[in-house]
């Protein structure tokens, strides 16, 4: 029943949005009681600007907008290419970058950076994605 | 020099009379892939080349043909 629920564009943009709303509700409340919870505010970043892709596609695209056809499968590979390539040379910057600088910084948080590396390299997959679908 | 699928699907869409929309549904594909096919931006694979020729029932080089292309020419 929930598969086919979704099958619907337009529920699917409905309940994406409920459960946006929700973790949103989530992040301003951490924020707001002055308890900020560092995975909420990513998570609602994230499902915000998924939510605006969604309904900006919905709005160019019409109905169709999440179908993959070929073209769209050859754009995937691409901009998963693109993705990994920048995330493969951040990653190895870094390594680089500890071992011959031996920064005390980037010891003590190459978690929260490898983290902003991996959200680089999702972002980057996302912009040559919408880039090779609506410009190229 | 390169060479360059070149293809008249718009003009065989224009004389079927139809929209970008509904040959994209009647080959299983999105309107915009149409779109970036008439436009040279995307060359499609031998199964959707095979689908139009077989769609508007003509060989598949009458509607697909290699051009040669100059290094300089850009296609955005």
């Amino acid at each position: 029943m929930v598969i086919t629920m979704f099958k619907n564009p337009m529920h699917r943009i409905i309940y994406w949005s409920v459960l946006t709303l929700i973790t949103d509700f989530a992040a301003l409340r951490g924020l707001y009681l002055a308890r900020p919870d560092g995975v909420s505010i990513v998570a609602a970043t994230i499902m915000s600007i998924a939510l605006i892709y969604l309904i900006a596609s919905y709005r160019i695209d019409g109905p169709d907008y999440m179908k993959r056809d070929e073209r769209i499968r050859s754009i995937v590979d691409k901009s998963g290419s693109i993705g990994f390539i920048v995330l493969f040379i951040c990653v190895w910057s870094l390594a680089v970058f500890i071992d011959t600088s031996g920064s005390y910084f980037l010891r003590q948080n190459v978690g929260a950076i490898l983290a902003s590396m991996a959200m680089i390299g999702l972002l980057t997959y996302w912009l040559a994605f919408v880039w090779y679908k609506y410009h190229v | 020099m390169s060479d360059q699928v070149k293809n008249k699907l718009r003009l065989l869409r224009n004389i079927h009379e139809l929209t970008q929309e509904q040959l994209g549904n009647a080959l299983g594909v999105t309107r915009h892939t149409i779109m970036a096919i008439e436009n040279g931006r995307y060359e499609p694979s031998i199964a959707l080349a095979l689908k139009i020729a077989a769609y508007f029932k003509l060989p598949l080089e009458e509607i697909f043909w290699l051009e040669a292309k100059r290094d300089g020419d850009n296609h955005v």
